[in-house]
């Protein structure tokens, strides 16, 4: 974006984990560069469908909340993702709406009590260098983000945006059907592929058969699940190409759904991916929570992407005022 | 020699291409060509990843479902392995021996060969940029002369310093930027290998021939990386 910059928020406690995200980064494979992004792209969609947004601006998406940021100029913000409080100086406001704040007002989101990760857009979306027509962040990478080298959000960090001469005069608020209901169970459907047929059968038993616990050691990379072992096959495998929700098996039998921060390249064992609507609802499981596998034929799979587009195309956010 | 190729699901949006064949360089040469093809082709495709003898292709199938898109890159792909002459030499000056950071005499001791005979071994032979990955620009080069394969260090170091040369296995490469590794490092590379800033590149693509040449340690800032297309 080469529109203007200008200091919008101030942060001063950024919780756990929190950083710039927009659709991600398009073509850098090749060179082993990853694509990160949003990892609920629902939710980061519809925040910046409430402040009127371009698709590909960039949020804030905080992990876990225990979030605090002052407002550096009069804007609109909106909050989507996880059940959690929001406040504006204090006061509790409605999330998956969009809010009109001004300057040196506060704005904090407590921890979830649901889901996982909060979108935070603001009027005009959030800046940063771009490279290769994105400003999501990837740390382990060292690219992107609000100062580019891939740093997180720390406490003093200002963060530009775009800069606007006026902000929507309409609030606008989703429609309740859009708004996740983050349950404590998550069913994951598995496009087959990859390596699935190497699979002894009984590994395929196991993984349908039991359910898995979301570990704490997951991250954006990949979301690790733990339960009972599913044997890879042992067959040596060429480093290859890894796809946005590939569910690799190393040697512990441990699986991993790979996610927007993942290496473009890998030599585990994969049985398939997850769908992308599944892996929206697996980004916002907390630690503990409990997911299981079923098997979903990939032209069922793209017939349901088309409806959840087609869905999302034609469901329009409800004026506020 | 002739390939077997495989087209496989990936995922909801995704399928991967196996180039199958008995010599690796074929395979590899076969794949870089069809990623060449698909570049240029207008199939509804948003990312591609070519890697040692397959290629992932993620495409958008709301414009071509998977069956329509398993077909027309079906339709594309040779049924005997082309001739290898796709790819582009590059010639990497490198210091063996230079840097903080350096193992070229234990890998000396380890494999019990002279120090001066490791580089000409090393710098002799040509490797193909089998795969990019693990990190930006971090190229996965083989094959390395069997008499210099060594398995990964069992405690990899937390800092290897950018640009350094390093081996493991049969697999040769250049940490594009400081990061942990456990790889052994045989010398230095003063010429940037990835670039963020302005044009977002790096020098080599799968199926690049490359070749190390030994220059001194005075020399190394002055000679850059040559690229004969």
């Amino acid at each position: 974006m080469s529109s203007q910059s200008v200091s919008v928020m101030k942060v001063s406690q950024p919780g756990p984990y929190a950083t710039l995200q927009d659709r991600g980064r398009v073509g850098g494979e090749p060179m082993g560069v990853g694509s990160s992004g949003a990892l609920d792209t629902h939710s980061y969609a519809w925040a910046n469908r409430l402040c009127s947004n371009s698709t590909n601006s960039a949020c804030i998406e905080i992990t876990a909340g225990m979030f605090e940021a002052q407002v550096l100029r009069e804007t609109v913000v909106a909050l989507t993702g996880a059940h959690a409080t929001f406040c504006i100086d204090g006061n509790p406001h409605a999330t998956w709406q969009s809010h009109r704040v001004k300057k040196g007002q506060v704005i904090s989101v407590a921890p979830p009590d649901a889901g996982f990760r909060n979108y935070l857009a603001i009027s005009g979306g959030f800046t940063g260098p771009e490279i290769l027509g994105s400003v999501s962040t990837n740390r382990r990478e060292r690219l992107g983000g609000h100062k580019g080298d891939g740093s997180v959000i720390s406490a003093g960090d200002v963060l530009q945006g775009v800069a606007l001469n006026n902000t929507p005069k309409t609030l606008l608020r989703a429609p309740e059907q859009v708004i996740p209901s983050f349950p404590d169970k998550i069913i994951l459907r598995l496009v087959k592929g990859y390596q699935f047929d190497s699979f002894p059968s009984s590994s395929i038993r196991t993984l349908l058969f039991n359910d898995y616990a979301v570990s704490n050691k997951s991250d954006r990379m990949g979301i690790r699940l733990s339960g009972s072992a599913v044997t890879p096959p042992t067959s040596p495998l060429f480093s290859e190409g890894i796809c946005f929700g590939a569910v690799q098996v190393p040697a512990d039998g441990q699986p991993i759904i790979m996610l927007s921060d993942r290496q473009t390249i890998g030599g585990y064992h994969k049985l398939g991916s997850i769908l992308r609507s599944d892996a929206n609802a697996l980004a916002q499981a907390k630690p503990g929570d409990s997911v299981s596998f079923d098997i979903i034929d990939v032209l069922d799979a793209q017939a349901h992407l088309q409806l959840e587009k087609y869905r999302f195309d034609h469901t329009m956010p409800l004026s506020v005022n | 020699m002739s390939i077997d190729w495989q087209i496989q699901n990936a995922g909801e949006q995704s399928v991967i291409v196996y180039a199958d064949c008995s010599d690796l360089d074929k395979a590899n040469a076969a794949i870089s060509q069809l990623h060449r093809q698909l570049v240029d082709s207008t199939l509804p495709i948003t990312s591609m990843v070519p890697s040692y003898q397959s290629l992932l292709v993620s495409y958008d199938s709301d414009v071509m479902p998977y069956l329509d898109l398993r077909a027309r890159i079906k339709a594309l792909l040779p049924a005997e392995a082309l001739e290898d002459k796709g790819g582009r030499r590059l010639t990497v000056p490198v210091c063996y021996g230079a840097g903080d950071v350096c193992d070229l005499d234990a890998v000396a001791k380890s494999t019990g060969i002279a120090v001066d005979e490791v580089i000409a071994l090393h710098s002799e032979t040509e490797y193909r940029v089998y795969a990019i990955g693990f990190a930006p620009g971090f190229a996965y080069m083989g094959s390395l002369d069997t008499r210099l394969q060594l398995p990964r260090m069992s405690t990899p170091r937390t800092a290897v310093p950018a640009g350094s040369l390093a081996i493991a296995e049969s697999q040769t490469a250049i940490y594009p930027q400081a990061s942990p590794g456990g790889w052994h490092i045989l010398g230095q590379c003063a010429a940037p290998v990835f670039t963020l800033q302005p044009s977002h590149q790096t020098i080599w693509k799968v199926g690049d021939r490359v070749r190390f040449e030994p220059v001194a340690q005075s020399e190394l800032a002055h000679v850059g990386i040559s690229i004969d297309e």
